[in-house]
């Protein structure tokens, strides 16, 4: 009887971890990417308040305090905050629960206490007690990953469509209006400096302001590259997230991790692109 | 402007930001054609036209928000209803230690020693606190 339990939790555990593994890959890079957002260095509202003192500096106009109105910026924000926020949950909370390290339980403890030399009639010798533990361990683990899986597969289920509405939202928020928004700083910059060169200067000054033109461009580049850089690893989030949906109830077979892997895989390049881009 | 979507928003911003281009060329390239005065209009012209498409941009985000209102609401149910798994699976870690502290009480009160005993029982409370 012990041996056919043990037969059986041993095949859900070894099938268990595998998948869960799978989904667990996926789902770290997906929260690892969607968590770049808070290292992109550009609000809205910094554009905002960006635009306002560029302007004050082309009227030469000078304020003991700047006052920018900026809130239609700020409610920008706070709706990309929103999305954000919502996303991290959902991939944070589905990374803990497909980590196999959850099921992981210290029953050494346990072992040792029924071991002790004190509890008498109560006492078990080391033999029983490696046997029980070991299959205790066993037997938890094989149903608390059955659990897991049931679990993920419902939640996979019910989340795929809000989670591809936030995903393109968000992609969407960064590839083009922030992205956009960009575009006016870089007209206005340019028509600052463009005018700026038309004033009195010396050709020293007026290869100063050039440089700094040139330098200021380079920063609004970067800013748009990583701006693309983090809406592309939402597209890639969004397919893996439609390959899992798709494969949920084939979520023990070899053929998720091998058309989940790709993603998973392309999301950690991303990651690297958006850290070198984050370095220059 | 209510009725207007996120993405039509944008293909407007993008309107504006090609009429300020114009602005700004065309002042530029008739610089010295130009009063001090025209030269002013046009430079304010240039740049109202480009908050006017920064500020569409900015509502373009806000107008989001109409849009992901349920999915934002079935997302926040999802994730709560894992937090709740993921609490259910730490409990089973919490009745192993709960399990294991009455072991050591009985095993404690089996050897009669007040120490041991004063020790599970702090122990088995602790234990027992995580749970409630």
């Amino acid at each position: 009887m012990i041996r056919a339990i043990a037969i059986i939790t041993l095949q859900t555990l070894f099938f268990g971890c595998i998948n869960l593994k799978t989904v667990n890959h996926y789902s770290n890079n997906a929260l690892k990417a969607t968590q770049k957002f808070e290292e992109i260095p550009y609000t809205f509202l910094q554009h905002c308040i960006d635009r306002c003192e560029m302007s004050a500096i082309d009227s030469f106009k000078i304020y003991r305090e700047i006052k920018c109105p900026c809130d239609q910026y700020k409610r920008a924000d706070s709706v990309t905050q929103l999305v954000y926020r919502a996303l991290r949950g959902y991939f944070d909370g589905l990374t803990r629960l497909s980590n196999n390290q959850l099921t992981n339980y210290q029953i050494d403890r346990l072992k040792k206490a029924v071991q002790e030399e004190d509890l008498g009639v109560l006492q078990v010798n080391k033999e029983e007690a490696n046997a029980y533990a070991t299959l205790t361990d066993m037997m938890l683990r094989g149903f608390a990953d059955s659990y897991r899986q049931k679990k993920i597969k419902a939640f996979i289920s019910g989340a795929n469509t809000p989670v591809q509405v936030l995903l393109s939202k968000l992609e969407f928020i960064e590839s083009k209006n922030l992205k956009d928004v960009m575009e006016f700083k870089k007209e206005r910059l340019f028509d600052h400096y463009r005018s700026l060169l038309r004033a009195r200067l010396s050709d020293y000054e007026k290869q100063e302001a050039t440089a700094r033109y040139y330098a200021s461009l380079q920063g609004i580049i970067i800013l748009e590259k990583q701006c693309m850089t983090y809406a592309r690893s939402l597209r890639t989030i969004a397919r893996g997230h439609q390959q899992l949906y798709e494969n949920r109830n084939k979520i023990s077979s070899e053929e998720l991790r091998r058309r989940l892997t790709p993603y998973a895989n392309d999301i950690c390049d991303l990651i690297s692109e958006f850290d070198k881009l984050k370095n220059k | 402007m209510a009725q207007l979507t996120s993405r039509q928003a944008d293909d407007l911003a993008n309107q504006f930001l090609a009429l300020a281009q114009a602005i700004g060329d065309f002042r530029y390239n008739h610089w010295n054609d130009l009063s001090r005065v025209q030269h002013n209009r046009l430079a304010s012209q240039h740049w109202s036209v480009l908050n006017y498409g920064e500020d569409i941009l900015a509502l373009s985000t806000s107008l989001i928000m109409d849009d992901i209102a349920p999915s934002l609401a079935s997302i926040k149910k999802i994730s709560g209803q894992i937090k709740s798994s993921l609490g259910t699976l730490k409990d089973i870690q919490k009745g192993i230690d709960i399990s294991t502290a009455i072991v050591t009480f009985g095993a404690a009160i089996i050897s009669k020693s007040p120490i041991a005993i004063g020790e599970a029982i702090d122990d088995l409370v602790r234990r027992w606190r995580t749970l409630v």
